[in-house]
């Protein structure tokens, strides 16, 4: 895989022609990972659902359906019940995945006033990301981190768009205050 | 697209689009948006070498055996969808013909009506041995014909009796308004011709309603020439024929007279041999019994004979008005028997769907809630998974 991977995808991927999941997962892998660790919170368990979701994608790659959505929404799809059955099969509250930043601490220096603040507001923001439920961590990395649209989120979540939109604004609207209340 | 979604309230839309415009890196983006895009993408989670190689490897290693393995093919969806529907026109056509051919076997409706008439009027004026041989398939469902019809072997002592049938048809015809009296007056020639009579008549040439009931007595024997003719008086419109096998009934009553003469024939020579006045007083007396015993038998097999020898015919002339059945075919099959054929298969065809219909449907319903509270349920699950994580 490579750290330049962009989410659009190849070229030859269209709707008409088939399905090429090798292709479709490189270019999403890393979103596929990050997606997976905001859900399961570990990391090991997060690559574990990525292996498998690429292999559950090669095994139904004759049965996706254009018709029903497109192939990074159809991948994310697999990737959610991936993490599902990882989260089922563990049966504990996964580990974080990195130190929150503890913004408690003032840095007394004032040269470095500017780049403090910056730290800060993105403590508090991955802070807001841990604190939400499951599901809206969840819908965090598939609008922020996968760069799924909304139609899109809301084929892989199996809601509707209204609910997804409607959850989402919820989301921004939490991560907002946070980013206000830091600043 | 969020524009298109009319229950979100205009400003949760507009901020969502400035989000996408955001994430798309926009120049114009709203600045604490662009911030925090960049402040999530700072806590995006990103795996590091050792875990790219080994999920490289595992990619590589389900690539390797899924090449090995022959490729699913297309989608099965669509597929199965054909091949449900395919089976399901199957089953309607199945059912479509075994019902029409049940329905020509019952010997109901315009098919075996027209095939009565189509013998029947075929050849007019034949010769009674083949139009009664041919009878049988005119709609008889009592009894076969073996022999012409009203023809008694009586004395054959040993042989097949010759079956005895009792006949009558019921006839209606369509004539033209002004053209009842006429035709009534047509039938009673016919019938007379043949040997017959006009039992009874009503004409009605004037009125709401005119037309003619005519009942009419041929010869069996004369019955099918009789029967085409008065259906070229007009349109023929219906076409009934009843037979009754009463063979059984004509054997038993000769049978009875046989031996009852034989009694007063054994009773006359009794009487021939009596002496004495009291003797001959009483073989008298039950040679009288005997007599008239014989006498009532031969009128009763008179009797059965004559409703066996002759056929009744209940004539009704309609006119274009009062008619009311659909024309019964006259031999020929055209563009209307084929279409009347045709909405008889697609009746049938329909209620065999509306009976599918009404079987399947509460079992689909019953499938696809108990389908929907599955999946609703594992949605439930699955979300209580992920917000316990």
């Amino acid at each position: 895989m490579s750290e330049t991977a962009t989410a659009t995808l190849p070229p030859a991927m269209t709707r008409s022609a088939p399905l090429d999941v090798d292709a479709l997962y490189r270019s999403c892998a890393d979103e596929l990972f990050a997606y997976a660790c905001t859900v399961v919170r570990d990391r090991s368990a997060a690559e574990e659902v990525v292996a498998v979701t690429f292999e559950r994608a090669l095994a139904r790659r004759g049965r996706f359906d254009p018709r029903r959505g497109g192939p990074r929404a159809w991948l994310f799809g697999i990737a959610r019940h991936a993490a599902v059955d990882e989260l089922r099969r563990r049966g504990r509250t996964a580990t974080w995945t990195h130190e929150p930043p503890d913004a408690a601490v003032p840095d007394p220096a004032d040269a470095v006033a500017e780049r403090d603040e910056a730290d800060r507001r993105r403590a508090a923001v991955a802070a807001a990301i841990d604190r939400l439920p499951g599901r809206d961590r969840e819908l965090v990395a598939l609008k922020f981190h996968a760069g799924l649209g909304n139609a899109e989120i809301a084929a892989v979540l199996g809601i509707s768009a209204t609910n997804a939109g409607s959850r989402l604004h919820r989301v921004l609207t939490t991560l907002r205050e946070a980013c206000r209340a830091a600043s | 697209m969020l524009r298109r979604d009319p229950a979100l309230s205009p400003e949760s839309r507009a901020d969502l689009d400035a989000l996408d415009a955001a994430l798309a890196g926009a120049p114009d983006a709203d600045p604490e948006l662009t911030a925090l895009v960049a402040d999530v993408a700072a806590a995006r989670p990103a795996p590091g070498d050792d875990a790219r190689a080994r999920l490289e490897a595992r990619a590589a290693a389900a690539s390797a055996a899924a090449a090995a393995t022959p490729r699913p093919g297309r989608p099965r969806t669509r597929r199965s969808r054909r091949l449900v529907g395919a089976l399901a026109a199957t089953c309607v056509v199945a059912g479509a013909a075994v019902a029409v051919s049940e329905q020509a076997h019952d010997g109901g409706g315009v098919l075996v009506s027209g095939t009565e008439m189509k013998q029947e009027m075929a050849r007019p004026g034949e010769s009674s041995a083949s139009a009664g041989a041919a009878a049988p398939e005119a709609g008889d469902r009592t009894a076969p014909e073996r022999a012409a019809p009203g023809v008694a072997s009586g004395a054959t002592g040993g042989t097949v009796p010759d079956r005895r049938v009792r006949r009558a048809v019921d006839q209606t015809v369509r004539v033209a308004g002004d053209g009842v009296a006429s035709a009534a007056g047509r039938a009673e020639r016919i019938v007379t011709a043949a040997g017959g009579h006009a039992a009874r008549s009503t004409v009605r040439e004037r009125g709401s309603d005119p037309g003619a009931e005519l009942d009419l007595v041929v010869p069996t024997t004369r019955l099918d020439a009789t029967v085409a003719a008065l259906g070229r008086l007009g349109r023929p419109v219906a076409l009934d024929r009843q037979a009754d096998d009463v063979t059984d009934e004509a054997v038993a009553l000769e049978d009875h007279l046989r031996d009852a003469r034989a009694e007063r024939a054994a009773a006359r020579l009794a009487l021939a041999r009596a002496t004495g006045d009291e003797r001959r007083a009483a073989r008298r007396r039950e040679l009288r019994v005997l007599s008239s015993r014989v006498a009532r038998l031969a009128g009763q097999v008179r009797a059965l004979r004559r409703t066996t020898d002759e056929a009744t015919i209940a004539l009704r002339l309609v006119t274009a008005d009062a008619s009311a059945a659909a024309p019964v075919d006259d031999g020929a099959w055209g563009p209307g028997d084929a279409w009347r054929d045709a909405s008889g298969v697609l009746r049938v065809a329909a209620g065999v769907g509306l009976l599918l219909v009404v079987v399947l449907l509460p079992v689909a319903l019953l499938g696809g809630g108990g389908w929907a509270l599955l999946r609703g349920g594992r949605r439930a699950r699955d979300a209580r998974l992920i917000d316990g994580a």
